[in-house]
């Protein structure tokens, strides 16, 4: 630095530093916040609205200086390339806890998270690699106009595999890290505690079952399209989007037997920069405040179990973690997944075209 | 200094090859170095690909499916492009805006109004229930992909076949009528092979765009049925196996090229034909 630098007074040291780019915004966060723009990543949708509402502009107000960018979808490969080339853009991006666990120090950072109550989460939450945002469920639900009679419905997880007695169009999203070889399994009678690790060649034998009646969407977004379109009679689809279906006048009815859980997970990619700032964010979002807010614009559950959301009538009927669901709660585990996520992938693709 | 043997016209290929080798080939070549050396020098990714039951499967239905489209297009292309050598200038103008049209609209925006069309209860649906057909979905089938892609890829088909056919000499036919020949034999044995190479510059062009084509597939077809693009992607996105993907993507490249240059060994020939012209 030249000598006539130490010669200056801190605040025009402050806007010089604001001025020389924010690849000196850490060195300089002593002296004044520099400000820094975050990019956000995630699924986009009415998800992403929920997260820009409850997380980031709360947090911009509290924090002028962090403002945040938004874009979707959140591509693990995009997040790889960035790696490998080390030129990462996204600091902060939805990742399912297992791919962050697969990856940990190699494609995302391993954090380290200030000012929280460990004890406020469940187990799994805050991971080495990435932050629990929100569980979510897969809601089982049929269309109403379908079986009127709620006699004549469906009601266990057992009847949306048999095509015999309620014929018709089943709709899943094909994210296999979502339960659904977990679903076909408690389906054909395995006890929970028994279900990892997973027989995946019984779950793939159940699901040949009806296999031609299922419709196989790419995503929740595109699933939610074909429920309020009346192009699938049974579904699986995530809580958020169930009650984002609801609200726009789907004749849904979840049915409450075993509903499979799961946690989303934020995590960053590795060499971002502005590392200590994102771990300031992770941890505003995990605040049982900041949890209350998502759950109740989103639909989703809080990860904090402090969190005392307010959910519309719409959210409380599709909310497995509340008093709506009469049935049991199973938990997907994602240490399970990191390690076997590879080869189950491949084979449930060959399983798919077959 | 200059060598006089150079036609300086070469010179002018210098920008579009410069552009071409940094945005083509050098990720080409650097995607086909990674499928053979990662995690160290290998074949591995190449055999998987044999071996792992869904490669060859999702290979030979996109094959069929780009054979289908590409006949589709055929048989719906060179009826309309003789049309437009036959007509006045004017009508000439309207059918080539007609089949242009496909071009100026974004191809997202083409495939969403095909889904709006074979939606399941949509009007397509209506259409054959109200003809007796029943229920034959149309939507998430590789039969409804390559319907929606016949309509896409003719232009593609269209406008090389238009380009040969208008320069197709019609006094030729006058000759061989004159000459005692019936219409339709003038036709197999003049007409045909002189417009050989633009049908096979069109099938050519229609096939490889259609072997590895994605939006169409994607957003209209379904996992379960799924091509070649789809299958990538996934290893892409979802397995972060990038050197898996080179390996298909290197290995449907050269079964593509192998293709073209047996396509332009067959049409070529037609120019031997076409050498009394």
């Amino acid at each position: 630095m030249p000598k006539i630098m130490s010669r200056m007074t801190p605040r025009i040291l402050a806007g010089a530093a604001a001025l020389a780019g924010c690849s000196l915004a850490a060195i300089t966060t002593s002296h004044g916040q520099s400000p820094i723009t975050l990019t956000y990543v995630s699924y986009g949708g009415t998800g992403q609205d929920a997260q820009i509402r409850a997380w980031q502009e709360p947090y911009t107000a509290e924090y002028p200086h962090v403002k945040f960018s938004n874009t979707s979808p959140p591509d693990p490969s995009q997040v790889k390339a960035q790696v490998m080339t080390q030129a990462v853009q996204w600091n902060v991006v939805t990742t399912a806890p297992y791919l962050a666990t697969q990856n940990c120090g190699t494609l995302y950072e391993k954090l380290t998270i200030p000012d929280i109550d460990k004890s406020q989460f469940p187990e799994g939450v805050v991971g080495e690699c990435y932050i629990g945002d929100f569980r979510y469920s897969l809601v089982f639900s049929y269309n109403a106009d379908k079986w009127p009679d709620p006699e004549k419905a469906p009601k266990t997880i057992a009847d949306f595999f048999d095509t015999k007695k309620f014929p018709g169009k089943r709709g899943i999203v094909k994210n296999i890290q979502d339960g659904l070889l977990e679903q076909a399994l408690l389906a054909d009678g395995v006890k929970p505690e028994n279900i990892y690790p997973l027989d995946v060649e019984r779950a793939l034998k159940k699901w040949s079952t009806i296999k031609g009646d299922t419709i196989w969407a790419a995503n929740p977004g595109a699933l939610f399209q074909l429920v309020t379109s009346n192009q699938v009679d049974m579904q699986f689809l995530v809580q958020a989007r169930s009650q984002a279906a609801l609200d726009a006048g789907a004749k849904m009815i979840p049915v409450w037997d075993v509903t499979v859980t799961s946690l989303d997970g934020l995590a960053v990619p590795k060499g971002s920069p502005h590392l200590p700032e994102i771990q300031k964010f992770f941890s505003f979002v995990l605040q049982p405040d900041s949890q209350a807010r998502m759950a109740t614009y989103s639909g989703a559950a809080p990860s904090n179990l402090k969190a005392q959301p307010t959910y519309t009538a719409n959210g409380i009927k599709v909310n497995a973690f509340g008093p709506a669901n009469t049935g049991k709660t199973f938990q997907i585990d994602p240490i399970w997944w990191s390690a076997n996520f590879n080869q189950t992938a491949q084979r449930f693709t060959t399983w798919l075209n077959e | 200094m200059i060598n006089s043997r150079i036609n300086p016209g070469w010179f002018l290929l210098v920008p579009a090859l410069v552009l071409l080798t940094g945005v083509l080939y050098v990720p080409l070549f650097a995607s086909f170095w990674r499928s053979i050396s990662t995690p160290s020098w290998t074949f591995d990714h190449y055999l998987n690909l044999l071996t792992d039951g869904v490669t060859l499967k999702v290979l030979a239905r996109t094959a069929i499916s780009a054979s289908v489209v590409t006949v589709v297009a055929f048989a719906l292309g060179y009826p309309y492009a003789y049309l437009m050598t036959r007509v006045g200038p004017v009508a000439r103008g309207v059918l080539l805006t007609i089949v242009l049209i496909p071009f100026w609209t974004s191809a997202l925006a083409r495939n969403f109004g095909w889904l709006v069309l074979i939606y399941r209860g949509g009007p397509v649906q209506q259409l054959f229930a109200s003809l007796g057909l029943g229920d034959f979905p149309l939507y998430g089938t590789a039969t409804g992909v390559t319907l929606a892609m016949s309509q896409v890829m003719l232009p593609f088909m269209v406008m090389p076949l238009f380009s040969a056919l208008g320069g197709i000499d019609r006094h030729l036919l006058l000759a061989a009528q004159g000459l005692g020949s019936h219409p339709f034999k003038a036709f197999c044995k003049i007409y045909w092979p002189l417009s050989r190479p633009g049908a096979v510059a069109g099938m050519i062009l229609v096939f490889t765009l259609s072997l590895g084509f994605y939006v169409t597939p994607a957003l209209l077809g379904s996992p379960q049925q799924s091509m070649v693009a789809q299958l990538l992607a996934q290893r892409t996105t979802e397995l972060l196996d990038f050197a898996g993907a080179g390996a298909l993507g290197t290995s449907v490249l050269v079964i593509t090229l192998l293709l073209v240059v047996w396509a332009n060994r067959l049409g070529g020939s037609a120019v031997n034909i076409a050498g009394a012209r």
